[in-house]
């Protein structure tokens, strides 16, 4: 209970119970408008501003040893009898409202964390072929928006309500697998443009890789700062397995060509792919992380949740004491590497690298120092211009035309 | 548009980038600096001043750290400005009947693209004499030579390219590897190039250099004139070219026959030929027959321009695609051009420049073809071919009047060269275009070009000393 990274993995995996109080009460009432699945639970601010996303709906959380409660006002987590006193993040209040086309909000986007993920075409090829990911519960929780894609303006308004208040600093768009050679970053492009002309904030983006190095170039050109393209499973026949229609329309290379491509392109830290922990041997996934890490790309270790919905709805959760030696091994395979740590700040849905250092003993007081940094207002401010400056200065638009050579 | 992404360190790109200010305030410095000089013995003030003007404008036209029509626009204001010309004057210039003719020409072509008809044409040819590997190699050399005789050799290529590419696809040509691809986008650009400098319409730069030999001297060149003394030349390179072409690139593919299935299929796609297609044809046509044997009577910037009138008339083009075909910055760069051109020649500037540079080596006339010809051959691989002209043209005719030269020898001489870079991606548009295909590398555009300049320049120097007496050009 005291090692907030040791709460944070605990809770991650096992989840939270809820009081009586805050199951009936108005505290929470809002989180449950949002879509369950990965980020669904209840974010929850630990000692030493860890962030946390808790799952709270799914069965396995009623074996949790973990309960929240509110008493005199604060919050607590309780086990055993021994308490810690935490943070909520109260969910939005947008949740209970609607766009201005009278699509829900909390089916449009959620917050976990700093960021406000949305998910503005609500599709993924992989499902009607039954070649989706096993884990994966999309499909289900994707709700009433369906096939649907979002119109940019639905996009700006909730962006804009988050902001307003004050709830998220940074976007994340996700984007299911879609057929063509970009594999649907192109259809991203009018969202991007509408935000980044209308917030000052950091974007992020999780798609598929594209078939073409160039749509890498492109992806960086229109405004995104950070790029993930999941792998999710580094053992290749299991990632065979487990993720048939990866594996089958892209392939396990062009993921590891693509994340290296994109490495040479984003800034540092800012090229990330899962390696979810508990779907492969644990070796596995330390030559993944060191793999993936070799190549500047920063690992992250979601832990492997049987998400209600998904074919693995069933599926054991991870033994936690397997998993810290693995959470060390990913500070330091970054750490050597050299790889910027700072990017990813109050992410509560993974273990980020920096907050490894909690399971090596290592108080890595310069890296903190530094995260603290990034962290602040300014650091903040100061890294949006400099993502600003760089994508100025390293993109140059290429005229095909024949004009462009001034006769 | 597409994006690159730059991958050198940050600082590097900074370091990059920071030159331009300081590149700006050099040359600012030295145009202040040549003011600041005392007048030579021999230069009027105004020839002082025009010097310092030509200065920056060539600097700026070497490097491209503004656009060249900016950098025209920047000579126009500051002939005026210095004193060197009157306003009134200076702006007159760009009114030149070469500039109109440029224009006309350009939304002449304009029409011709957008209708398809020129794409129906290449089809057409392709299919008609592609049979085998070597005529097919030979319809894409030859077609677009022939074509640049009467369109812009830029449109051509760009017309042209997405044929070649389609014919690399069918033939399932490997990009890099398969020689008989590289020979098919090295056969377009060169045959675009070379037909370029036939006549007028290959490249604007020849109108341009003509308005620069009317401004100075008061002589003009007619289309059929050029086409006279440039086109057995012409014809001579075309056969240096194709002997080069197979000498270069292996022919390493038995079978074409599933290229005429492809182009069936696009001409297929195009339809039947419109009536908008036949009378934007039959325009063309009477355009160019009124332009040979009409032209020095009626001028040929008014034939083109009455032509533009009559496509409008018809209605076969709307303004809309003149603005997306018509090359704008070209006409401006000209009009500055023409200008400045004038302002050295009228101030005496581009005399006393003769007299203190090319005058002191010239030992005779055909040694100063020589020189100038292959200092345009060899410029124009680095920098626009307008620019060339520009540069070299004011300097050139003045040399021309003191040594006696026909001013229309040396009109040639800058001209036609200026229009043949055959090396590098960016001396012209053709190579970018065959450059941009992924199947070249450089080394395959590099030797070959560079044999085919010299061999070019051979021929030139050749037709120029044998052919152009016999049609009165004196040397």
């Amino acid at each position: 209970m005291k090692n907030p990274g040791y709460l944070k993995l605990e809770l991650s995996s096992k989840g939270i119970r809820l009081s009586k109080e805050l199951t009936e009460g108005k505290d929470l009432r809002a989180a449950f408008l949002a879509r369950a699945g990965i980020g669904g639970g209840i974010d929850i601010i630990l000692p030493d501003d860890v962030w946390v996303n808790a799952p709270v709906r799914e069965a396995f959380t009623k074996e949790s040893p973990y309960l929240l409660l509110k008493d005199n006002g604060n919050f607590y987590i309780e086990k055993g009898g021994e308490r810690v006193e935490v943070g909520i993040i109260p969910p939005p209040a947008f949740y209970e409202k609607k766009t201005s086309e009278g699509t829900p909000f909390a089916q449009v986007g959620t917050v976990h964390g700093g960021y406000l993920t949305i998910t503005p075409i609500a599709s993924c090829d992989f499902f009607p072929s039954y070649e989706n990911c096993k884990f994966c519960s999309a499909n289900s929780v994707m709700g009433p928006v369906g096939k649907k894609a979002l119109s940019v303006r639905e996009v700006v308004e909730i962006v804009n309500e988050a902001f307003e208040e004050g709830i998220a600093e940074f976007v994340q768009i996700s984007l299911g697998y879609l057929e063509g050679d970009g594999h649907g970053i192109a259809s991203l492009e009018p969202y991007i443009t509408a935000i980044k002309k209308n917030f000052d904030t950091l974007l992020a983006v999780e798609a598929h890789p594209p078939d073409k190095d160039a749509w890498i170039d492109r992806t960086y050109a229109m405004g995104v700062d950070s790029i993930a393209y999941h792998l999710d499973i580094y053992d290749p026949e299991r990632f065979a397995n487990i993720c048939p229609g990866k594996a089958r329309h892209i392939g396990r290379d062009r993921y590891l060509d693509a994340l290296q491509y994109a490495a040479s392109i984003f800034p540092s830290g800012t090229v990330t792919s899962n390696l979810i922990v508990g779907l492969e041997p644990v070796e596995s996934t330390i030559e993944g992380i060191d793999h993936l890490a070799r190549m500047g790309v920063v690992p992250l270790l979601p832990i492997f949740k049987p998400l209600e919905g998904s074919d693995y709805g069933g599926h054991k959760i991870p033994d936690t004491e397997e998993i810290a030696p693995l959470l060390a091994h990913l500070y330091n395979a970054v750490k050597s590497n050299k790889i910027n740590m700072n990017w990813s700040k109050h992410v509560s849905i993974f273990i980020t690298p920096i907050e490894g250092r909690y399971f090596t003993g290592d108080q890595a007081k310069l890296e903190v120092t530094l995260y603290n940094l990034y962290k602040s207002k300014i650091g903040g401010l100061a890294t949006r211009e400099i993502a600003k400056l760089r994508r100025r200065l390293k993109v140059r638009e290429v005229d095909d035309s024949f004009e462009s050579s001034e006769l | 548009m597409a994006v690159a992404i730059d991958k050198r360190p940050l600082w590097v790109i900074l370091l990059s980038k920071s030159y331009r200010p300081f590149f700006f305030l050099l040359i600012a410095l030295a145009f202040w600096g040549i003011l600041s000089l005392p007048t030579p013995a021999g230069l009027s003030q105004e020839g002082h001043k025009a010097i310092a003007v030509f200065f920056v404008c060539v600097t700026l036209w070497v490097t491209s750290l503004i656009p060249l029509s900016i950098t025209s626009l920047l000579a126009i204001i500051l002939i005026p400005l210095l004193g060197i010309m009157e306003s009134k004057k200076a702006y007159s210039l760009f009114g030149n009947e070469a500039v109109f003719f440029i224009l006309g020409a350009f939304i002449l072509a304009a029409a011709l693209m957008k209708s398809g008809l020129s794409t129906r044409f290449a089809l057409a040819v392709l299919s008609r004499f592609g049979g085998t590997p070597k005529r097919l190699l030979t319809a894409v050399y030859l077609f677009p030579a022939f074509l640049s005789f009467w369109m812009s050799e830029h449109a051509v290529a760009a017309m042209m390219f997405p044929i070649v590419v389609e014919i690399t696809k069918v033939l399932e040509l490997r990009p890099l590897r398969s020689d008989y691809g590289k020979a098919l986008f090295v056969a377009m650009a060169w045959g675009c190039i070379i037909g370029g400098v036939a006549t007028f319409l290959g490249g604007a730069r020849n109108p341009l250099a003509v308005g620069m030999l009317l401004e100075t001297t008061g002589q003009s060149i007619g289309f059929f004139e050029w086409m006279l003394a440039v086109v057995p030349a012409v014809i001579i390179m075309l056969a240096v070219g194709y002997f080069m072409l197979f000498r270069f690139f292996k022919i390493d593919l038995k079978n074409v026959s599933q290229v005429e299935e492809a182009l069936v299929h696009r001409k297929i796609e195009m339809g039947k030929v419109t009536w908008e297609e036949r009378l934007i044809g039959l325009v063309m046509l009477l355009t160019i027959l009124t332009w040979v044997f009409f032209g020095k009577k009626l001028g040929l910037a008014n034939i083109a321009l009455a032509s533009v009138v009559v496509l409008f008339v018809l209605d076969l083009i709307k303004w809309k695609d003149v603005e997306e075909y018509v090359n704008w910055g070209v006409i401006l760069m000209y009009g500055g051009a023409i200008t400045l051109g004038y302002a050295l020649d009228k101030s005496g500037a581009a005399a006393w420049t003769a007299n203190m540079t090319i005058m002191k080596w010239a030992s005779s006339p055909i040694v100063v073809i020589a020189l100038f010809s292959l200092l345009s051959i060899a410029l124009t691989e680095v920098m626009s071919n307008a620019a060339v002209i520009a540069i070299l043209m004011p300097v050139a005719l003045s040399i021309a009047k003191q040594l006696g030269i026909d001013p229309k020898v040396m009109t040639f001489a800058i001209a036609v060269p200026s229009g043949l870079a055959f090396m590098l991606p960016m001396g012209t548009p053709a190579c970018a275009i065959a450059y941009s295909s992924g199947f070249l590398k450089i080394k395959d555009m590099v030797v070959p070009g560079l044999i085919l300049g010299i061999m070019a320049w051979l021929v030139f120097i050749l037709v120029g000393v044998f052919y152009w007496p016999m049609l009165g050009l004196k040397i």
